[in-house]
């Protein structure tokens, strides 16, 4: 049987560079004892492409198998499925081998392999064979065996040296859990001073070889989140802490530093940067506030130490674990979850107060849809609401959302959460391609209707008349509807009124005639006030028509003004002032409703206000009422 | 026939498909302009259903036409159209959507009837 190995791939992994599970033929074995160890044992390969060899390749331990049940012997060929490359000192590279296929065994050398020449390496390439006989392994300077092992650095998983283990008294030094890429410990024999980049610990573990048995590790890794610092104030003390999730090449893990740490390292530590940590302390994690994947956590603790890292060129960057709408409905709430999607609809900007804090706070609804034709409602908080431009339906992905059960299923972002809008990432364009061909046209399902009007209804068309005939708002509970409409009339008299000029109070002030205005919400007086609108309009369809009252930015959008300068436009100019209303006339929205049956005084009457409008977009529209009519006609 | 006859009564949307049947009345027809006569007495459009049609005039053109066109006049025997008058609009125009419409219409006649000056 002839092999056919994939001749340049060592040459290129030397050079940096990733081939994808490169065909490699097993020159040689040769395991590694630890000195004095606890059965820890590691191999060490000799592999060649067929036009080189590399001697620093060690196979990973989960792997050690393959080596004691003789399927992977000397002269096999193997396809390399997954390995890490790390660099250690004098730029020369180890290849850590995660995943081998054996392939077969054609029985002897392929060709005649040279030692790949490493970049930079300052050791001359040592003769192959004999040094593989040899316990200097080729290159004379690291002995293998039995020299006592400093207690230097050590890595995350298992194969940490002994030395470090049997000093740190580790009791459970023979289990080990979690065993990430090590080759670790491979490198801890040497005495190995700082190599380039790391802080005088040697080589950086893998985040995926993390774990509270092992203390002395040293990561590499982006910080891809960091929320805000959250502080806390109960029975037990008060303290505040921020977390972040850092990710390198073997996965992600979740770190959050409390107290004295927070503060050092808070302003210290930037989204999208790549930092050495060290020595954090590892416990299980607590996947209720996240989306990480790692059965681990990190918190900070005094000695964790922090070092930006200059050369951050091969760690990927935002990791997402995508679900699809429709497998949300069978999630429990309160997972974490990411989430990509189109933004189909959404909402204007409006402000709660929330019942734990009393604090006011600014949350915005999107409607996002994605390939599998089901549609959920996402509220934005705060400054993320704020600034939300969901015109021109943009892909909107989101990592670390909460998913709950109000209204069905619907998601809400987190203070930990991160919303990129348009990313750069596969997933965005094919959403894109999916959503403008077909996705925009497709009515999709809603999982967010049901109970609770507040977050999440599908739209909700209907023409003034239906509202009517169907006796929209007379229930207990307030009726949602949307509809194309355009304004016939605009009460221009008490448009206006005086609020208070705190930020975010609304409270119409009462003018005590001295220059001064009084807001009893704020116990205040104030020499000043601000104008906020109240807008009555009069919009019609084909079908009739609906009185609705307008808020602030829905009467900033109609008039086409801020308030601000039609209140001075209202003292200043009255000619001008009027011709405002007059040209926001006979201009068609599509219009949000809420309405509701209020009593006031004993007489019930519908009130409708409008929650937000949009402008028209006539294509969308036009399609809109395609779909219309060609229901219509199956009917 | 006089300019203005067209307006006097209903001159229906068509795609070039719809051409034949209506040989010898006025139609209502949206393309774009593909190329101009040198002679500016005629020019062709890509309706909306993708084809060819040609578009002459009573008179020359005395302006660029580019772009969406939508034009106003009576189907020649030869399916080309003698034009009336013509509104240019812009670029962003939806060709797709507008055929889609306009075979709605005509599939759903009943509900779109064609109204004729008797009965403003």
């Amino acid at each position: 049987m002839a092999f056919n190995l994939h001749e340049g791939s060592i040459q290129e992994i030397a050079n940096g560079g990733s081939p994808k599970a490169p065909v490699l033929q097993v020159l040689g074995i040769k395991k590694i004892q630890s000195a004095g160890a606890q059965g820890s044992e590691r191999y060490r390969l000799l592999l060649s492409d067929g036009k080189h060899t590399q001697s620093s390749a060690m196979l990973a331990t989960q792997q050690n198998s393959l080596v004691h049940s003789q399927k992977l012997q000397q002269n096999c060929v193997i396809r390399l499925e997954k390995y890490i490359c790390n660099t250690i000192q004098d730029n020369r590279r180890v290849l850590i081998m995660l995943e081998v296929q054996v392939l077969g065994n054609p029985g002897n050398k392929i060709k005649n392999p040279t030692p790949v020449n490493q970049t930079g390496g300052g050791t001359a390439p040592a003769p192959v064979q004999n040094a593989f006989g040899s316990s200097n392994f080729g290159h004379g300077r690291r002995p293998l065996t039995s020299v006592p092992q400093p207690s230097f650095y050590r890595g995350g998983a298992a194969h940490a040296v002994n030395g470090g283990m049997n000093r740190s008294g580790n009791p459970g030094a023979g289990a080990r859990p979690n065993q990430g890429a090590a080759g670790s410990s491979f490198y801890g024999r040497s005495n190995v001073t700082a190599s380039p980049g790391t802080p005088g610990r040697g080589k950086p573990t893998p985040i995926a070889g993390l774990n509270p048995y092992q203390n002395r590790w040293t990561i590499r890794a982006r910080v891809t989140n960091k929320g805000s610092i959250r502080t806390w104030n109960n029975a037990r003390g008060e303290g505040k802490l921020f977390s972040m999730d850092l990710l390198d090449e073997s996965g992600e893990i979740r770190a959050t530093a409390f107290n004295d740490q927070c503060d050092k390292f808070y302003d210290l530590i930037e989204i999208g940067k790549v930092y050495f940590f060290s020595k954090g302390s590892l416990k299980t994690a607590n996947k209720q506030y996240t989306s990480i994947q790692n059965d681990y956590e990190m918190s900070f603790n005094n000695d964790t130490t922090v070092v930006l890292c200059e050369d951050e060129a091969d760690l990927p960057s935002i990791q997402y674990n995508f679900v699809p709408i429709e497998k949300l409905e069978e999630m429990n709430p309160n997972t974490i979850i990411d989430l990509i999607g189109v933004c189909k609809s959404y909402g204007e900007v409006t402000t709660i107060t929330t019942r734990q804090t009393n604090r006011e706070v600014n949350k915005r609804d999107l409607q996002v849809v994605d390939m599998s034709g089901k549609q959920v409602n996402l509220t934005l908080w705060g400054g993320e609401a704020d600034k939300f431009d969901g015109s021109s339906s943009p892909v909107v992905a989101i990592k670390g959302a909460r998913l709950s059960d109000f209204g069905g299923r619907s998601l809400s972002t987190v203070g930990s959460s991160t919303i990129m809008i348009n990313p750069d990432i596969p997933e965005a364009y094919q959403l894109r391609g999916w959503y403008d061909k077909v996705g925009c046209n497709a009515e999709a399902q809603s999982i967010s209707t049901g109970a609770g009007g507040g977050a999440g209804r599908p739209t909700n068309w209907k023409s003034f008349q239906q509202v009517k005939d169907e006796n929209l708002g007379t229930g207990e509970k307030p009726d949602f509807f949307t509809t194309k409409g355009t304004i016939v009339f605009l009460k221009k008299e008490n448009s206006m009124y005086q609020a208070c000029p705190t930020q975010d109070c609304n409270k119409k002030v009462v003018d005590l005639q001295n220059g001064f205005f009084s807001c009893e919400k704020c116990s205040k007086e104030f020499p000043n006030f601000k104008y906020r609108m109240i807008l009555s309009a009069n919009v019609a369809d084909f079908s009739g028509n609906q009185w609705t009252t307008c808020f602030q930015e829905t009467a900033e959008t109609i008039l086409g003004q801020n308030t601000e300068y039609l209140g001075n436009l209202k003292d200043q100019d009255d000619t001008a002032y009027d011709q405002v209303f007059t040209e926001a006339n006979f201009k068609s929205y599509i219009f949000n409703m809420r309405v509701k049956m209020d009593t006031y005084n004993d007489e019930s009457r519908i009130r409708c206000i409008c929650n937000g409008i949009q402008p028209l977009d006539f294509k969308e529209y036009s399609k809109k009422l395609i779909n219309d009519i060609r229901q219509m006609a199956l009917m | 026939m006089t300019m203005g006859d067209a307006f006097e009564q209903p001159r229906p949307r068509v795609n070039a498909s719809m051409l034949p049947q209506n040989i010898g009345k006025f139609v209502c027809l949206m393309g774009e302009v593909m190329d101009v006569d040198q002679n500016g007495l005629m020019f062709a459009v890509k309706t909306s259903d993708g084809q060819r049609v040609q578009i002459n005039l009573p008179e020359p053109l005395e302006e660029m036409v580019a772009g969406t066109i939508e034009i106003v006049g009576e189907v020649a025997n030869n399916c080309q159209i003698n034009c009336q008058s013509y509104i240019l609009f812009g670029q962003d125009f939806d060709m797709n959507l507008y055929d889609e419409a306009i075979k709605l219409a005509v599939e759903h006649s009943k509900f779109y009837p064609l109204a004729d000056s008797s009965t403003f």
